[in-house]
């Protein structure tokens, strides 16, 4: 993916810059709000990384700019600035996640995968399928291998994130946000109480398992053929 | 606190006060005045009456020997030609013989005859004075003078004194009532931006009035405090602030260093370990900033109405799998259409922090319930557990940052959690209390319902 990076620290900077090259990605970098947006706006990227507070032109003014000029590349505001409100700010301005600094950089590396896949399928689709197990997202409905699956709310909504990032890891952070709408950090096992129960609803009794633990980082939903 | 209704009444007010004595120690003195003008007209009256009394005895005994009749006939007569004279005449024996009044009581010594004294008063007299003598045959003469002119004037002092003191003295009763409610009425105002400053907006000051009296100067003088507290407030939050907030940065980069020596040297569990303290302290860190946010009251321009029973059940569901887990059971009893104006987040994470608490700090096999009801426009909270509890002792210094009580060393956390809930309940003007469940714990919780 190419990924252009606005940032004013030079170590957080090279820092994502070396993470994300690391993975295969193409990135290039700016320092400042007027230089991303010069760039964003004359070459085509799969995703943006823009710090809030930035020198030149501020985060909210280069995604309010780059919008206005219907440029749609899905962006990622990176801020130290974490209140709800801020959030909402950052989303309204056009915006479509939010990292608060200090942020682990597979969280960094999970949204970016999930921002630009939701950008690359514009239409949301009604029905999901991974493998045998398909949601539908109208009817409410879960099932794997014909058999119907009973899910609560709360477990439909989960495995259906999970399963709209199908492919890719999900931290628990996403999930989090996503599916209870949490912005801290709970003390206990929520995530894992959940997908556990999930997994043996969606998982046990069928030939392979398509929910996977990323070990410290959270789950991804795949079929993986053994071996 | 004491509720404002309870000490807010004007007639409690020192002022009102001050002004009832006032009237009373007036109304004494008024009294004080009447009698001893009553009594100077009395004196009067006897000065004036006496000579004429003394006289009029003279001439009638004086009348009766010279012309030979009896007292008896001479009193007869001169009650026929005297209207403004009476006369009483009785013998050794009491029993009358002449005049027209009775005899008088005392008659030797001098008096002041009305109708409540002198029962056979005659029509249209008000008051008689007078004074009777023994004469040389034993019967007792009573003269007295008509002294209706003095008892009208009395009457009229009295209606007169009457009328200007209790004039005065209601005037002066409605003026120190309106004085007091005009005094607590900004007693109360100070009182309440008081209240204000208590609840945490340090920020807030006491309107004067601009006419320099004294409350004006007690206004000034606790205004100038609160600016002083507020600055030291300011500096040591912002002293706070600055330090969690400047060690993010370093802190933030020692961890991606981390994370990249780890990437090079996978092997060595060392740099897990690391990694996993340094989350802890950003972790720590920004729990502190966030409560040092809810305490500055920074977030209270985004209330909405939040929709608690939703909320609390949705919670309440969400948690029912992670107690399952450990053993417990969590379950709820949540009333209908509990709304109140807050920050949805917050009270999200106010909820969260509670119902972890319990989970983290009981055993398996143990009940948790969280329950929610509103009465009187009072909506109350109550997760209940039948874990340890807390010692009395410790109830109130769990809410303190970084407490973490001796039994809950061995479990995961920072003690930052109930610091977090308190502030919350505070920054939306709820109350909040830990109570014995015997065994266990219960933490209460009242808020406001929007009206």
């Amino acid at each position: 993916m190419r990924i252009l990076v606005i940032e004013d620290d030079p170590h957080t900077l090279e820092f994502i810059r070396s993470e994300l090259a690391a993975g295969g990605d193409e990135v290039t970098t700016a320092p400042d709000g007027r230089a991303g947006l010069l760039m964003a706006a004359t070459t085509d990227f799969d995703a943006m990384v823009v710090d809030r507070m930035l020198p030149q032109l501020d985060g909210l003014g280069v995604v309010t700019a780059l919008r206005s000029m219907a440029i749609a590349t899905p962006v990622i505001f990176l801020t130290a600035l974490g209140r709800v409100d801020e959030r909402v700010e950052g989303l309204r301005a056009g915006a479509d996640d939010y990292l608060v600094k200090p942020f682990a950089i597979e969280e960094l590396v999970a949204r970016i995968g999930a921002i630009a896949r939701r950008h690359a399928y514009k239409r949301p689709a009604t029905t999901l399928a991974v493998h045998d197990l398909t949601l539908d997202r109208l009817s409410q409905v879960a099932t794997r291998a014909g058999q119907r699956i009973e899910l609560k709310p709360r477990e439909f909504r989960l495995l259906e994130f999970l399963m709209l990032n199908a492919g890719r890891v999900v931290t628990r952070t996403m999930l989090l946000e996503a599916v209870w709408d949490f912005h801290f950090d709970p003390q206990t096992s929520l995530v894992e109480s959940h997908v556990s129960r999930i997994r043996a609803k969606v998982d046990r009794g069928f030939d392979c398992e398509l929910i996977h633990t990323v070990w410290g980082v959270g789950y991804r939903v795949a079929h993986e053929s053994p071996g | 606190m004491r509720a404002p209704a309870e000490r807010g009444s004007v007639f409690r007010m020192a002022s009102f006060r001050l002004a009832v004595l006032g009237t009373m120690l007036s109304t004494i003195g008024a009294i004080i005045v009447f009698a001893m003008i009553y009594g100077a007209t009395a004196r009067a009256a006897r000065q004036e009456f006496s000579p004429i009394v003394a006289g009029d005895r003279a001439d009638l005994i004086a009348d009766a020997l010279s012309s030979g009749s009896s007292l008896r006939s001479e009193i007869e007569l001169a009650t026929l030609q005297e209207r403004h004279t009476f006369y009483a005449l009785t013998d050794t024996n009491g029993v009358e013989r002449a005049g027209n009044i009775p005899m008088p009581s005392n008659p030797l010594l001098w008096r002041h005859l009305t109708r409540w004294n002198l029962p056979g008063m005659p029509p249209g007299v008000r008051a008689i004075d007078g004074i009777g003598q023994r004469l040389s045959d034993g019967d007792i003469l009573f003269i007295g003078e008509d002294a209706s002119v003095f008892a009208r004037l009395n009457t009229e002092i009295a209606w007169v004194f009457a009328g200007v003191f209790g004039f005065m003295i209601s005037l002066g009763l409605v003026m120190s009532l309106l004085i007091a409610l005009y005094s607590l009425q900004r007693v109360r105002a100070i009182s309440e931006a008081s209240r204000q400053i208590v609840a945490g907006d340090l920020s807030h000051r006491i309107k004067l009035y601009g006419i320099d009296d004294e409350l004006d100067f007690l206004t000034t003088d606790l205004n100038l405090m609160l600016a002083t507290i507020d600055r030291l407030v300011e500096t040591a939050r912002q002293v706070t602030s600055d330090i969690a907030h400047d060690l993010r940065a370093p802190l933030t980069r020692l961890r991606d260093h981390l994370v990249q020596a780890q990437r090079r040297t996978v092997t060595d569990p060392g740099y897990a370990q690391a990694l996993q303290q340094v989350e802890q302290i950003i972790a720590i860190f920004a729990a502190l900033l966030r409560i040092a946010e809810v305490e500055a009251g920074a977030v209270q321009g985004h209330f909405e109405q939040v929709d608690l029973s939703t909320l609390c059940r949705a919670l309440a569901e969400s948690y029912e799998p992670v107690a399952e887990d450990r053993g417990q059971r969590l379950t709820h009893a949540i009333a209908d259409d509990l709304i109140i104006q807050g920050d949805t987040a917050l009270i999200t994470q106010m909820m969260v922090n509670l119902i972890e608490n319990a989970i983290r700090h009981c055993p398996p096999g143990i009940a948790i319930t969280l329950a929610a009801h509103a009465q009187d426009r009072v909506l109350t909270i109550e997760l209940a557990d039948r874990g340890p509890g807390i010692r009395d002792a410790d109830r109130e210094r769990v809410f303190r940052r970084f407490v973490r009580l001796d039994a809950a060393r061995t479990t995961a956390g920072h003690g930052l959690g109930l610091a977090l809930v308190n502030a919350v309940v505070g920054l939306h003007g709820g109350t909040i209390a830990l109570l014995d469940h015997a065994p266990g714990l219960i933490v209460r919780i009242t808020l406001k319902l929007t009206a």
